[in-house]
């Protein structure tokens, strides 16, 4: 009964996104579409390519921002990567450097308005520390540094204290931010895992310690970090603090 | 003129041998010894020993002295008198009296130099006159005279650098003497410093200084005003000027400011040393834009020395405050994310915004109220009712008519009616705007310059510049057409474009390089006047293409920046973007310039309107009487340029109008500078003029006690005056005989002691 209900949910949805949502697309054309982009290199980059459609579909869903579902994988080093101003980097282990070119092609990238959501995927394995490494090359003047929950990220949509993953291994998001704006976020913490489903519907993978609710935490934080890359601080407008300090409290 | 002469002896070596063969000979005499030493060890008289040492230290002293070749250098030399400098300040403090009614401090340097050159009969050294101003010049007596000293800056190191560097190669400049009121105003304004006084010990001239001008006179002077540039409508502005007062200690004076003629402000100081610097703060509240010129003005004692420097007028360009930016974006997406990290950057804009960020059919449970979510409810009321009036320009992105959330429908008039009274809108296309909207707009599509016709397109296209958009402020960014084209088929391409009419009193800029309704093509940003207002639309929601896309090559793009700030200057009617425009070259003069001043026509669609003709008065702003008025007319370009011969110093306004436009105005003001710096002040500095002599072994007089006697020379270097006579002292035979003497002796020696 359970397996059938998911089933016909997951039916319903894929009905949604390959109809009702891809002909909205098609009204006005994409390009100030959220397009779920993914960095293409050499290690083991697509294993939330799955996550990352579902995820899209949850940003539609839950926010009034349109979307373009299927993710589309891209080089570092490819001048196309301006076509796409949010970048999902994630991974599992640690990957070799990255050429010269390829770094200064994701600095200005970075520069100019691009976003760069790091995820370790799994168990991490190396991923955050070589994300780390390239990172001090790519922006050697923006070193990551920790966001505290009083920052805008954390209520750029929903109100959230900290960040949720599928794995429990920190609370905190590393960051590099280019003058007020921040540029790359990291999460140790396999946020995309929380998104991706087998075949009979059914989430793929635990969360861990938190169960359900640190997966519904995760969800938000997800959303939460697209509604910045698109809106910026507009949560720390003056005409928002003044209620949004009220409901911290 | 006789030179007592210096007759020298120095013994050199005329050796043509290379040291390293010399030091080699030496070297070898010395083991020679040490093996002579070596062999003599078991040798049991003494005497002998010694006495064959002897003989071959003896030897080998004569061997080295053959080498050396030693001899006698005989010179004869003399010490040549060199030149003495007198360096004259030409600058244009020295034109200031040296006393209250008395002679100018030039007059008095001139009648300095006059003493000095009668006497320089009492010295070996000749003489040379300069004067340095802007440079350093040799000069006459009679030239001096004639010139007037206009020089704006007084750099005494620089005087000195040029002086020591034009002496170079001829005969040695051995003393300068400087004749200058020491008011410098560059290095040496605060003294002496450590550098200043490491450079005048290097020049190894004693510079001896001459003071003219009386110190301790009493002047009231108005150093410095700041800010001198611009400020903003309705801002308060703090102005600060800089009042210098000498001797008058214990005085209270009275300051003024005022604008226009008009008295603003009075404040009363009071001197409390005979030599200060007070600064007074006025506040200044500009209620328009423009260029204004105030004039801050200190009350005339009979006793100063000089009066012009009691008054100083400066000119503000007053500007609008920050641009109260409404931007409501239906949606978030990268057109509202770009937009809104451009209007953040930009410091003089202050950003209200408001996004719809969740749908209202959203099916998750989490709820707003319970305060899991950072939605606020969208003021309306505040927004649109209250405060509507308070933003220079609204924005709507992607917004529609009909979004469930926000009953905008209920305050359309408002808008229309904000608009209409001088307001200032951009509406900017997508899929919920304009004909993709459930529902248009009512009442504000009357002030819209397009009205809907059709679905979008969705093709990528580039928007081509329409021939007026090719000389419109907003989107002409090149020198000329041609540019102006290149540049904007040089940019990305754009995705979707709401399809549009635009209304018959629009102006397009931008249209779609293809697609057409009716007979027009469709466009892409269009605008109009409505009422007092100003609307445009851009009918895309891809422009952030040309923010982030332009930068894939590497090569910098500032188009997105310049046209979306060029459309906000439009919007809020920047008065450099009106159709007629008059400017002065400069906001400040100096005295006796030429003043010019520049108009420029332009038709309602910012065509240049040729042969317009224009009315323009100068006015003086102090005696608030109307000087000149002209009539003028442009060139084929809409330009026209004018200059004023003669002015004296003050404040001005320069008022044009058209004369079959006459609702066409423009003014600006600019200030003839009473007094430059150097002018300004009667500063007369013995003190640095006395550092100067003491840094450099000179010596300071006083004008009325200068003479060429006493002033300190540096002693020149001798040069040779007659032929050198060389005298060499080792080719002598007794030296050779000696040396041969002393081997046979030593050779038969030791034959007989049984060495050999």
């Amino acid at each position: 009964m359970k397996s059938a209900l998911s089933l016909s949910r997951r039916q319903l949805l894929t009905f949604l996104g390959s109809t009702f949502l891809a002909s909205r697309a098609w009204a006005f054309g994409e390009s100030s579409r959220w397009v779920p982009a993914m960095a293409q290199y050499t290690g083991k980059w697509d294993s939330r390519r799955s996550a990352l459609r579902r995820f899209s579909y949850e940003v539609q869903r839950r926010t009034a921002t349109e979307v373009v579902l299927e993710p589309i994988p891209i080089r570092l080093d490819s001048p196309r990567l301006f076509e796409l101003p949010f970048l999902y980097f994630g991974g599992e282990g640690g990957f070799a450097p990255l050429e010269q070119g390829t770094r200064q092609n994701i600095r200005r990238y970075l520069e100019v308005g691009g976003f760069i959501l790091a995820d370790a995927n799994g168990s991490g394995g190396g991923f955050e520390d070589s994300f780390r490494r390239e990172m001090s090359q790519v922006l050697p003047q923006a070193p990551m540094v920790e966001l505290s929950a009083e920052h805008v990220l954390f209520k750029s949509f929903y109100m959230l204290s900290s960040a949720a993953g599928r794995g429990g291994v920190s609370p905190f998001l590393e960051a590099c931010l280019l003058g007020r704006r921040v540029a790359v976020v990291l999460v140790p913490n396999d946020l995309m895992g929380v998104f991706a489903r087998n075949e009979a519907g059914h989430f793929e993978y635990p969360v861990i310690p938190g169960g359900e609710r640190q997966r519904e935490m995760a969800i938000r934080l997800a959303i939460n970090l697209i509604i910045y890359a698109l809106c910026l601080d507009y949560k720390d407008d003056a005409a928002h603090l003044p209620a949004l300090v009220r409901r911290r409290r | 003129m006789e030179f007592p002469a210096l007759h020298t002896s120095e013994w050199v070596s005329f050796s043509p041998l290379p040291a390293w063969l010399w030091w080699g000979a030496v070297f070898f005499c010395m083991l020679s010894l040490g093996a002579g030493y070596w062999g003599l060890r078991r040798e049991r008289s003494a005497l002998m020993r010694r006495l064959l040492l002897g003989l071959r230290w003896l030897a080998a002293a004569m061997l080295l002295l053959f080498l050396l070749e030693p001899g006698q250098r005989s010179r004869t030399l003399a010490h040549l008198p060199g030149r003495i400098a007198l360096l004259v300040d030409q600058t244009a403090s020295m034109q200031l009296p040296s006393r209250p009614g008395g002679e100018t401090r030039m007059a008095e340097a001139l009648k300095v130099v006059q003493a000095l050159l009668e006497q320089r009969s009492e010295r070996p050294e000749g003489v040379e006159l300069f004067g340095f101003g802007e440079s350093l010049m040799p000069a006459t007596l009679a030239w001096m005279g004639e010139e007037v000293p206009k020089a704006e800056h007084t750099d005494l190191l620089a005087g000195l650098r040029a002086l020591s560097q034009a002496t170079q190669g001829s005969k040695p400049l051995v003393g300068v003497v400087l004749v200058s009121d020491g008011a410098d105003n560059t290095r040496l304004r605060h003294g002496i410093s450590a550098q200043a006084a490491e450079f005048l010990k290097g020049l190894g001239i004693p510079v001896s200084t001459v003071l003219v001008g009386e110190e301790n006179l009493k002047d009231v002077a108005i150093e410095r005003i700041q800010p001198d540039g611009f400020a903003f409508v309705r801002s308060k502005l703090q102005v600060d000027a800089s009042i210098r007062i000498r001797g008058f200690k214990g005085k209270k004076l009275s300051v003024s400011l005022k604008s226009e003629g008009q008295l603003m402000a009075s404040k009363e100081i009071q001197a409390e040393l005979e030599d200060e610097v007070q600064t007074v703060a006025f506040e200044v509240t500009p209620d328009r834009t423009g260029r204004f010129v105030y004039t801050v003005g200190v009350e005339v004692s009979p006793e100063e020395v000089l009066v012009d420097n009691n008054e100083r007028s400066f000119s503000l360009k007053v500007i609008r405050d920050r641009i109260r930016v409404l931007l409501v974006s239906g949606r978030p997406s990268w057109e509202e994310r770009f937009l809104r990290g451009l209007l953040k950057e930009d410091s003089n804009i202050e950003l209200i915004s408001f996004y719809i960020l969740r749908n209202h059919d959203d099916p998750t449970e989490v709820s707003n109220e319970g305060e899991e979510m950072s939605l606020i409810p969208f003021p309306m009321r505040e927004i649109f009712d209250e405060q509507l009036a308070s933003f220079d320009v609204v924005i709507f992105q992607n917004f529609g008519y009909s979004e469930p959330q926000l009953m905008i429908s209920l305050y359309e008039g408002n808008l229309e009616r904000y608009l209409f009274r001088g307001g200032a809108f951009l509406l900017m296309g997508g899929d919920r705007s304009l004909g993709e909207s459930k529902q248009g707009f009512q009442e504000l599509a009357r002030a819209l310059p397009v009205e809907a016709a059709g679905r979008a397109e969705v093709q990528l296209f580039s928007p081509h510049p329409t021939p007026e958009g090719l000389r419109h402020p907003i989107t002409a960014f090149g020198k000329d057409s041609e540019e102006t084209k290149r540049l904007w088929a040089q940019l990305p391409l754009l995705q979707g474009l709401n399809r549009t009419r635009a209304k018959k009193a629009a102006t397009v800029l931008l249209e779609h390089p293809t697609l057409s309704a009716g007979a027009q093509r469709l466009p892409v940003f269009a605008l109009w006047e409505y009422g007092r207002g100003r609307v445009a639309a851009l009918m895309v929601d891809s422009t952030w293409h040309w923010a982030f896309l332009a930068h894939s090559t590497g090569a910098p793009s500032h188009s997105y920046e310049r046209f979306f700030k060029n459309t906000l200057r439009w919007l809020t009617r920047d008065p450099e973007l009106t159709p007629l425009l008059i400017a002065a070259d400069a906001p400040r003069f100096s005295t006796g310039k030429v003043v010019g001043a520049s108009l420029k026509t332009r038709t309602v669609d910012y065509a240049a309107a040729p042969h317009t003709r224009i009315s323009l008065e100068l006015v003086s702003l102090e005696k608030q009487q109307r000087l000149q008025v002209l009539e003028l007319e442009t060139d084929e370009e809409g330009h026209a340029h004018v200059e004023f011969n003669g002015l004296e110093r003050g404040a001005y306004k320069l008022l044009a109008r058209g004369i079959v436009a006459a609702e066409q105005e423009s003014q600006d003001a600019f200030v003839i500078e009473p007094l430059g710096e150097e002018r300004s002040t009667a500063r007369v500095s013995s003190q640095l003029l006395k550092s100067i002599s003491e840094s450099t072994q000179g010596r300071f007089f006083k004008s009325n006690a200068v003479s060429l006697k006493e002033v300190p020379l540096k002693q020149p270097a001798p040069i040779e005056i007659d032929r050198s006579k060389d005298e060499p002292k080792w080719d002598r035979w007794y030296f050779f005989v000696l040396f041969v003497v002393c081997c046979m002796l030593e050779w038969a020696l030791r034959r007989r002691l049984g060495y050999v």
